[in-house]
């Protein structure tokens, strides 16, 4: 979905209650906690639904698998080393902010409703940095850290919002990389998120 | 300065975390079985997006009621910042391996 749409949607809640739009109840309600309920059903049901998610699991070559491996051990331990200048996040928190791998929409919706809205906006902020960030400075990345930095960069967006600059930058024979790596950290971001807000 | 991540009481953290994973895992099998639905497929992309929009709509609101949040929001901005770079910066590190070691021989 476009990052546009999205943004507006937001905003014009942010909005409503910033100047009191809204009743102040409809924030409160159970109505969000079942609207996750069921958007986890289709998350589901759409990676059921997907035959690619079985190709993935026959495709298990180290040199493609190795690339979200590396996106998430290197996501998960650049965020513990920055989380030291942090002084009002805990470990786990940074962790489960990190390992939205730009995929904030859905990250930050479920950091939310575990963890409360202040880390929800901070997950929000931090995966939308990530995205326009990759968009931003993919040539610089691929210079220093080489033709995969952008797809690692990318995190879960790689398969398609940072995709056309990940094509760009690192050439076309990486694209199907972007798009494998993007679609194993879209399939696991839900369940590292929650896994990681658990497991402390 | 100061801002806290409220913390949402235990016991009820894991019931939603339970009730979200096994609605995710009842998803999942319900797909298997329209997986050779085109239209069906296409309806769950809908709906995926349609609910996002929801909840996000929800999620700003709560943020936009929530005063703590609204005055600390540039504090938020900078360590939301920090954990960007740090995640940037750690993947495109460990990638460098990934790619030092499998890809940059073969490529050039």
């Amino acid at each position: 979905m476009k990052v546009g749409i999205i943004m507006l949607v937001f905003l014009t809640g942010l909005l409503g209650g910033v100047c009191s739009l809204f009743p102040e109840y409809l924030a409160d309600s159970a109505f969000s906690t079942y609207s996750l309920y069921v958007l986890m059903f289709l998350v589901g049901m759409s990676i059921g639904a997907d035959k690619t998610s079985i190709d993935i699991l026959k495709n298990i070559k180290l040199e493609i698998i190795a690339v979200p491996l590396a996106v998430i051990v290197g996501t998960l331990a650049g965020t513990a080393l920055f989380s030291l200048f942090l002084k009002n996040l805990s470990l786990k928190d940074s962790l489960a902010v990190g390992a939205g791998m730009g995929y904030y929409s859905l990250s930050s919706i479920i950091i939310s409703e575990i963890r409360g809205d202040t880390l929800g906006s901070l997950a929000l902020l931090s995966n939308v940095m990530r995205e326009v960030a990759t968009l931003l400075f993919s040539p610089f990345l691929a210079l220093v850290f080489g033709k995969l930095a952008p797809i690692a960069s990318g995190g879960a967006t790689s398969m398609d919002s940072t995709l056309p600059v990940i094509r760009k930058v690192s050439g076309k024979e990486y694209v199907l990389i972007a798009i494998f790596s993007g679609t194993v950290l879209t399939l696991l971001v839900p369940v590292l998120v929650m896994v990681i807000l658990e497991l402390f | 300065m100061q801002y806290s991540v409220s913390c949402i009481d235990k016991h009820n953290k894991h019931k939603s975390m339970t009730k979200i994973l096994i609605c995710m895992a009842v998803g999942i099998a319900a797909g298997v079985l329209i997986r050779n639905i085109n239209s069906a497929k296409k309806a769950v992309e809908k709906l995926i997006d349609l609910s996002i929009c929801v909840l996000l709509f929800f999620m700003g609101l709560s943020i936009g009621f929530n005063d703590e949040i609204i005055s600390n929001i540039s504090n938020i901005g900078i360590d939301a910042l920090l954990l960007t770079i740090g995640g940037i910066l750690g993947s495109s590190a460990f990638s460098y391996l990934v790619y030092k070691s499998f890809y940059k021989k073969k490529k050039n």
